[in-house]
């Protein structure tokens, strides 16, 4: 009777031993896909330097504003969330001689704020950008009264995308 | 003490039974092996824009083709045609639901018997599909596996999942 209860037992050991062996035999196999994303901000200004000339006026008027639209773009890409667009200049507006402002216009991946007087304080230009691709249109306006008289102001102006 | 010896014999006999029971499963149940490793993606920077600033991230990336082998085997003692179907599922670990992970088999492998389907680019979820199906065993089937839909509107971080690949008898 032992000797059966003995048996027994092998009998079921080498069950399982032999079942777990066929469960490890792989019927099945895997790996891995990995990929990484890093953080992207990249943002560029497409189109050379602007140059506005304020040349005519209406007589009994100040001279007339310049505007160009069409010269320079800017473009940014984020795979980020709650970016901004500044602008500064290198200039002081104060210590300008004349009246430069800049707006972002036909405008997709973000909000563009009101023109903006660029100095050397940065500013908000463009708003609510995230994980997006995005462009507009850089409009510049340079304005002179007849008592600013006559010169030049050559503004850097920097555009940043940073954190909100 | 010949009790003994009778109980022993009958014993044995029960095993051999038993044996042979578990080796016809074992010999019923078709293998799979792959090779090659896993796939790391190069890590997806600015330098994968398509146009700089402005535009989007390359949106496909390819590993190469053949680089991860599976070999197939089918049950040798099964029930003839000993044919054989395998199966293909993700487990993510983290993943992005905007991601199309692909598979497709660029290649027959080698081997005794012959493997049909998967030749085409098939989008891998989460649950078991049918990827192709085979007959006895063929080994080194070159795989090509594809990334779609990537895109900066997916946050920066590392993705992983498995790929799961099943054979089963059929």
């Amino acid at each position: 009777m032992k000797v059966l209860k003995t048996s027994f037992c092998v009998i079921v050991l080498l069950f399982l031993f032999v079942s777990a062996g066929i469960i490890l035999a792989s019927n099945t196999d895997n790996h891995t896909v990995t990929v990484t994303v890093t953080a992207i901000n990249e943002l560029e200004i497409i189109g050379g330097n602007i140059t506005l000339t304020i040349n005519t006026a209406t007589a009994g008027s100040n001279p007339d504003d310049q505007t160009d639209s069409t010269t320079a773009d800017l473009n940014w890409t984020t795979n980020e969330a709650s970016k901004k667009i500044t602008i500064l200049s290198n200039i002081l507006a104060a210590s300008a001689n004349f009246t430069l402002t800049a707006e972002a216009t036909s405008i997709s991946g973000g909000t563009a704020t009101a023109p903006q007087t660029p100095t050397t304080t940065a500013a908000d230009f463009i708003t609510g950008v995230a994980t997006t691709i995005g462009t507009c249109d850089l409009t510049y306006v340079g304005s002179a009264t007849a008592a600013e008289g006559t010169g030049s102001d050559a503004h850097t102006i920097t555009y940043t995308l940073t954190a909100v | 003490m010949k009790k003994n010896m009778k109980t022993m014999l009958r014993c044995s006999a029960l095993i051999a039974v038993c044996l042979a029971a578990l080796s016809q499963n074992a010999c019923a149940v078709p293998t799979i092996t792959m090779s090659g490793g896993d796939w790391t993606i190069p890590t997806i920077d600015s330098t994968d824009l398509q146009a700089g600033a402005g535009s989007d991230l390359v949106a496909t990336y390819e590993n190469t083709a053949g680089a991860i082998l599976i070999n197939s085997a089918s049950p040798s003692g099964g029930t003839p045609p000993n044919t054989y179907r395998i199966d293909v599922k993700k487990v993510d670990t983290t993943w992005d639901a905007t991601f199309e992970l692909s598979v497709k088999r660029t290649g027959d492998g080698s081997g005794a018997g012959s493997v049909s389907g998967g030749t085409t680019y098939q989008q891998i979820t989460d649950t078991d599909a049918q990827f192709f199906t085979g007959d006895l065993d063929r080994i080194i089937i070159p795989l090509q596996f594809q990334l779609a839909a990537v895109s900066v509107s997916i946050s920066p971080d590392s993705y992983s999942t498995t790929v799961t690949f099943t054979i089963i008898d059929i």
